[in-house]
């Protein structure tokens, strides 16, 4: 019974301590930036546009160089949140690159073949066209 | 006009336009590499202050290019090398503590110039001789989460006038 009493105790302690939420990591630290600019090279790598976020990092450096903690707090949670949104359209966004790459590639192979098949045909159109006034007439 | 050997050299070149395209549509990052350079105050190369006065601040102009194929975060550390032997080289940075650091953060493919005023230290002792203003690039190692030196660092001899 005591012992029950105490485990409750104790799990009432840990559940009211605060989570570890993206305000009580301090933005300043290596570690933390260091985070922040590998999510920012994995969504770079997958062409992502991230220059509004490497942006944010600018800021928070800045804020973090000039001690000023409540802007690098202010900044850093901002910078979370568009790296979440980030995220969402990453996937998105390297399909849409490889697709583009696949049908430029098509493009690009399909380019000698056609020119084969169509090229002769369009020059005998385009030759008849230019001579279909002309009147065939049986020399003598 | 279209006979047989203008029509191969047609295809012949359809051919090689088509793998060039292939070739450049998929074609690999080129050299990565981090840039660093110091301008005078207007953000111009040339005209750099020559003497400065004891315990002074001189304005001058940072220039960091990012050519890594990833976003960067830097650091470009000022310090003061009283001879050549403190200078930093291309493999191990200055040995002399920083006066000051600029940071940053650049995507790729970008830069930046920075208008800087550097702190001139107020060293008695350095009157009248010529000292070497360094500036070192440092990058965030992401892996390490740490700072580490580039190789890349600026610098510019001046006269300390009391």
């Amino acid at each position: 019974m005591r012992f029950a009493a105490l485990l409750l105790a104790v799990l009432a302690v840990v559940a009211l301590l605060p989570s570890p939420t993206v305000g009580a990591r301090d933005p300043c630290s290596p570690d933390v930036l260091s985070e922040v600019m590998r999510s920012l090279e994995e969504l770079s790598s997958k062409y992502v546009n991230v220059s509004d976020a490497v942006g944010y990092v600018d800021r928070l450096l800045k804020a973090c160089a000039r001690g000023d903690e409540a802007e690098a707090d202010a900044i850093y949670g901002r910078l979370v949140e568009l790296l979440g949104t980030l995220r969402e359209v990453s996937e998105g966004r390297l399909r849409e690159v490889m697709a583009y790459k696949a049908a430029l590639t098509a493009a690009f192979l399909s380019l000698p073949p056609l020119t084969y098949v169509l090229l002769p045909r369009v020059y005998l159109y385009l030759w008849y066209l230019a001579r279909r006034r002309w009147v065939v007439v049986r020399r003598r | 006009m279209l006979d047989e050997e203008v029509f191969a050299v047609v295809i012949a070149l359809t051919v090689i336009a088509s793998a060039l395209g292939i070739a450049l549509t998929w074609r690999p990052q080129g050299e990565e590499f981090v840039a660093m350079g110091l301008l005078n105050e207007d953000c111009k190369i040339g005209y750099y202050p020559r003497n400065v006065t004891l315990g002074s601040n001189v304005t001058l102009c940072l220039y960091v290019g990012n050519y890594m194929s990833k976003p960067v975060a830097y650091k470009v550390l000022y310090k003061v090398a009283l001879n050549a032997s403190q200078l930093p080289t291309n493999t191990t940075p200055s040995s002399v503590g920083q006066l000051a650091a600029w940071v940053g953060a650049l995507s790729s493919g970008s830069n930046s110039t920075t208008v800087v005023s550097v702190p001139i230290p107020s060293n008695a002792s350095t009157v009248g001789s010529r000292v070497s203003l360094v500036f070192e690039l440092w990058l965030l190692d992401t892996k390490a989460g740490s700072w580490v030196y580039s190789g890349r660092w600026a610098d510019l001899w001046v006269q300390i006038v009391g």
